[in-house]
């Protein structure tokens, strides 16, 4: 199997098996559009992921090339956020930051798989909390005014007030 | 080859770029707050190049990606796998959250299943019930009465404003400890579309005793519908299965709990007969039903499973001083079970248990004579509450007896303590007056009094009756049991009868063999091998039997294993099971 060679932001250099690579479907395509399917020594610059989210990506990618297209999921399973694998699960067990972080580089490479488990995991951390607990997990600011913030209480307690 | 590559690389990066630098200016407006506080860490993530410890990078987010930085469609990728609870959690964020909340695509299946307090939640979540709104399953308050007049109106009122024009084509409908006001919410609102619908531990308000049924009509309405499950409705009556039996679709029927639905022979008779032209399935769980209301079933031939268990306590007519209404299938099914098997496990000689407590301890002895005109006279005074509804337990209290002070004693306790010592609580459930007492009209005293005698017939059926402060209590002038082998032995027509002396008529007008491949019948204990023997050759599709608590022995699933080898087994009350 060919090589090529993917350039992060901080200019690292990553030489991977195209197989690997083939698990982003930004780098599918751009491979299969430009007909470098076979070419040795392409370099694909990553300007906005850096060697150590990327070489994490990397990881994930290398361990879960040889998995099979997940089918388009039904409505049931789309809810479910506990079949997390155990290799993922310890996989993502990074700070926050760098879920986050991942979460972009999934997206913007089209890794499916990764993106999903990492969007399951941080769900996972919303689940059950109230919105003060959730600002504070992500540092969200709460920007409501106190008029908006008075109004909501108010929505969620006029029944027992009337 | 080189050029081509940055032409299209550089395309896609400057999209990024874009929305990269958009959310930064974003986010450098909402995080100025923090930025003081980072300059510290920063230093010590510029001195150390691996990954440091994540107490500094939390600290340290200064132009770092957070949840905020995310386009709305990233967001949604996450917030999809939010339940309804937290969706409304997540909208009291902040504005963008409260924005994205909006999105649709989120409300397609909406549960609130969460016990609480009101109906708030329910009704913040009905304003996002829309077209492609599939599925709406939703619990009330723990104390429904209580809160109706405060909100539980508003309730009925936005329910069925939201079923007739906000989600038309809804499919699934699931109601929990609900009031419902049925001049303000009735099955005529809910959408055609429905294929499931659930009513679980709800009241029914304004029902009129005027017509039939408030059911009446249903199979003309939802004619979609294939699964309905009424459970725990006390409001439930033998007529209501008519309209229900002529629901075109209807593959499932679940009327677990349900403790008015006895004395059914004379609408189930013909209902089973005309109609359910599809059932499958079939939940009777913990309705106080006899062999003959069991028998009213055996002519739906497309029955594939059967789900009966004995009550786990004995019905009640209304007004009684006894409150048990069958309320929530958690804690309550836990507690009264423990009660049934722990009395019918020790109770099986019950005399004999009777006789050792009756000894121990003077109230109890003055309870335990057995002089007939005693319990003729019994004097309405003595009141036994038994609260099932208690998370606790039973909560048993014993009121004005002998001049005895009042006692409550807690089921929960009781069953903690050692088996040395019985406790009076055991001592009362066991004792066969308390049964007397909280089931004036012996339905099913066989099971408790004379569980060791199978033979229905030779029950002596006792009729006195126990006054009552209302005189609404439904009055039974015939004796009767609860579900035996005889009522067993009538689904499907055995080779070799098993159940003698029996004289059977108009057999000939169905099928011999069933199509039943899952039947469950638990703690009925009249229940012998004689049904092994029965459906063993009648019924060839067994795939399960779940018999625990029956009187089915060892030895008799031995030899139904040896001709059913496929089928599996379930049996609690037997030890050895596994070993077969």
């Amino acid at each position: 199997m060919p090589n090529i060679q993917l350039q992060s932001s901080d200019n690292e250099f990553f030489n991977i098996d195209v197989q690997v690579a083939r698990c982003s479907g930004t780098i599918k395509t751009l491979l299969e559009d430009c007909g470098m399917e076979s070419g040795d020594n392409v370099i694909v610059p990553l300007p906005n992921i850096n060697s150590e989210i990327l070489r994490q990506v990397l990881n994930w990618a290398n361990y879960h090339k040889d998995d099979l297209q997940p089918n388009e999921d039904d409505e049931n399973k789309k809810k479910r956020t506990d079949d997390i694998s155990l290799w993922d699960a310890e996989f993502l067990k990074v700070d926050q930051d760098t879920l986050i972080n991942l979460i972009f580089a999934a997206n913007y490479l089209d890794i499916k798989g990764l993106f999903e488990v990492a969007c399951k995991t941080v769900a996972n951390m919303m689940k059950g909390k109230t919105p003060a607990e959730i600002r504070k997990t992500f540092n969200i600011r709460n920007d409501f005014t106190p008029v908006e913030e008075e109004q909501i209480r108010r929505e969620n307690e006029w029944c027992e007030q009337k | 080859m080189d050029t081509s590559v940055n032409y299209v690389e550089q395309a896609e990066m400057s999209k990024v770029f874009n929305s990269v630098s958009k959310r930064k200016r974003r986010f450098s407006e909402t995080n100025e707050q923090t930025s003081g506080i980072s300059s510290e860490s920063t230093i010590v993530n510029n001195v150390v190049n691996s990954p440091p410890a994540a107490k500094y990078r939390e600290v340290e987010t200064d132009y770092r990606f957070t949840l905020d930085h995310f386009c709305d469609e990233i967001l949604y990728e996450i917030f999809k796998y939010l339940g309804s609870q937290d969706l409304l959690t997540i909208k009291r964020t902040c504005r963008r959250f409260n924005e994205l909340v909006y999105d649709k695509r989120f409300w397609r299946y909406i549960s609130l299943l969460e016990s609480r307090d009101s109906y708030n939640q329910l009704l913040e979540s009905l304003q996002f019930t829309h077209a492609i709104t599939k599925c709406l399953k939703l619990r009330g308050p723990s104390q429904k009465s209580l809160n109706y007049k405060n909100s539980g109106e508003m309730f009925n009122k936005t329910l069925s404003k939201s079923l007739t024009s906000n989600c038309t084509q809804l499919e699934i409908l699931e109601l929990y400890s609900i009031c419902l006001d049925l001049t303000l919410l009735h099955f005529k609102h809910i959408p055609q579309s429905l294929q499931r619908l659930v009513i679980n531990d709800c009241d029914v308000l304004n029902l009129s005793y005027q017509r039939s049924s408030w059911l009446s009509g249903i199979h003309t309405h939802l004619v979609n519908l294939q699964e309905l499950r009424i459970e725990y409705s006390t409001w439930f009556e033998p007529h209501d299965i008519m309209p229900i039996s002529k629901l075109p679709g209807l593959h499932t029927l679940s009327l677990r709990g349900c403790v008015n639905f006895f004395d059914i022979v004379v609408y189930a008779s013909i209902a089973t007969i005309h109609g359910f032209p599809l059932l499958q399935r079939l939940d009777l769980r913990q309705i106080p039903l006899t062999d003959t209301d069991l028998q009213c079933f055996n002519v739906i031939e497309t029955l594939r499973e059967v789900m009966l268990e004995c009550p786990p306590y004995i019905n009640t007519a209304k007004g009684f001083n006894v409150s048990l209404s069958a309320s929530k299938g958690y804690g309550l099914g836990e507690s009264a079970e423990a009660t049934t098997s722990e009395y019918n496990s020790s109770g099986t000689s019950s005399s004999q248990a009777a006789q050792s407590s009756s000894s121990t301890n003077d109230f109890w002895a003055s309870l335990n004579k057995k002089s007939p005109q005693r319990r003729q006279q019994a004097n309405p005074d003595h009141i036994i509450y038994i609260d099932l509804r208690n998370p606790q337990g039973a909560l048993i209290s014993v009121n004005n007896i002998s001049g005895v002070n009042p006692r409550a004693v807690s089921m929960g306790q009781a069953q903690g303590q050692e088996e040395g010592g019985i406790s009076e609580v055991n001592r009362v459930i066991r004792h066969d007056l308390f049964w007397g007492l909280i089931n004036p009209l012996r339905r099913g005293a066989s099971n408790f009094t004379n569980a060791d005698n199978a033979t229905a017939g030779n029950v002596v059926e006792r009729q006195d009756e126990f006054p009552t402060s209302s005189g609404s209590v439904k009055q039974l002038t015939y004796p009767r049991n609860f579900i035996s082998d005889q009522g067993l032995c009538s689904f499907g027509r055995s080779v070799n009868p098993t159940n003698h002396g029996r004289i059977w008529i108009g057999i000939r007008n169905r099928p011999n063999d069933t199509l039943i491949e899952r039947f469950t019948i638990r703690n009925y204990k009249n229940i012998t091998d004689v049904f092994l023997r029965h459906i063993v050759q009648c019924s060839p599709n067994l795939l399960y039997l779940d018999i625990s608590g029956t009187g089915i022995t060892l030895e008799g699933i031995k030899k139904f294993k040896e001709s059913k080898p496929e089928c599996k087994i379930v049996a609690e009350h037997l030890l050895g099971l596994n070993d077969l």
